[in-house]
């Protein structure tokens, strides 16, 4: 049943994002002032929407662990994070794709570019702390503190181009002052859901093996007491 | 010049694509290693309690 579930979602996203990939490079026209390259829009901006959606799902299960102790909450924080590293991943390298083109710079560490870069940092500290943490109940507890931390950077990353005092080289917010054309919502919207659908579906994927380490770890400890 | 954009906007969703796919090649690599010692302990688990 939830293999079902985990391939319907796959294959569901991955058709979305075919059938979108086709409106974006064949039936849209490019961007007035930037051509072809503007059309990076279309993953760059849902990549970095579907990844803070998971960061946020991993702050409300760390936040639930702290007052339940209940490990399922840490599974469901730890898969959803790695899941959204890929997702920020994917938004730095095709920003960075489309600075080398439209600024003739691959980076900049201007306040939106680096408070992302720190957010991907900081998450990556979160999963490269995990392992060096023996014991369940300590491991599950700082990461649900540090999970909690790190999403403080987020607000930052959001407000980096919308704050009046701070210049910054990345394009100002077009989401809210009515900067995207009309023609560009749909294919918008259908990018931020398919890879939503890919991103459940991956989460779920590293769930079913978190929960089978668990079962590893307590099969190691029956072993060692027999 | 919309050549140079074309071509970079096709290595942008192509570094989505291999990112991605890179993704999942480790989560079936991880899962092929954690099933494969899942069934090992099982085993030797069996093994002990004979």
């Amino acid at each position: 049943m939830r293999d079902n579930v985990i391939y319907t979602l796959g294959a569901l996203g991955a058709l979305l994002m075919a059938w979108n990939m086709h409106t974006i490079f064949v039936v849209l026209a490019g961007e007035a002032m930037q051509g072809q390259i503007g059309k990076m829009f279309f993953i760059h901006v849902p990549a970095a929407i579907t990844a803070y959606s998971f960061y946020a799902v991993a702050v409300v299960c760390s936040i639930a662990f702290l007052f339940t102790k209940n490990f399922k909450y840490d599974s469901i924080a730890v898969s959803s994070i790695e899941v959204a590293q890929v997702f920020t991943l994917v938004n730095l390298v095709t920003g960075s794709l489309w600075g080398h083109i439209i600024w003739g710079i691959w980076w900049t560490w201007d306040l939106r570019l680096t408070s992302q870069f720190m957010c991907f940092m900081l998450y990556l500290g979160y999963l490269l702390m995990r392992p060096a943490i023996a014991e369940a109940t300590q491991r599950a507890t700082m990461s649900a503190i540090l999970a909690i931390f790190a999403a403080a950077d987020i607000p930052l990353v959001v407000m980096a181009i919308r704050l009046h005092n701070v210049r910054t080289q990345h394009p100002a917010p077009v989401l809210e002052t009515g900067g995207v054309d009309p023609s560009w919502w749909p294919p918008l919207l259908i990018g931020y859901v398919a890879l939503m659908l890919i991103a459940a579906a991956l989460v779920m994927v590293r769930l079913r093996q978190e929960t089978v380490t668990r079962e590893i770890d307590s099969l190691r400890r029956e072993l060692h007491a027999i | 010049m919309d050549a140079i954009n074309q071509t970079f906007l096709f290595y942008g969703y192509s570094a989505a694509w291999i990112i991605v796919f890179g993704f999942i090649l480790i989560l079936v690599r991880r899962g092929q290693r954690i099933d494969h010692e899942l069934a090992r302990l099982k085993s030797l688990m069996e093994e002990k309690e004979k």
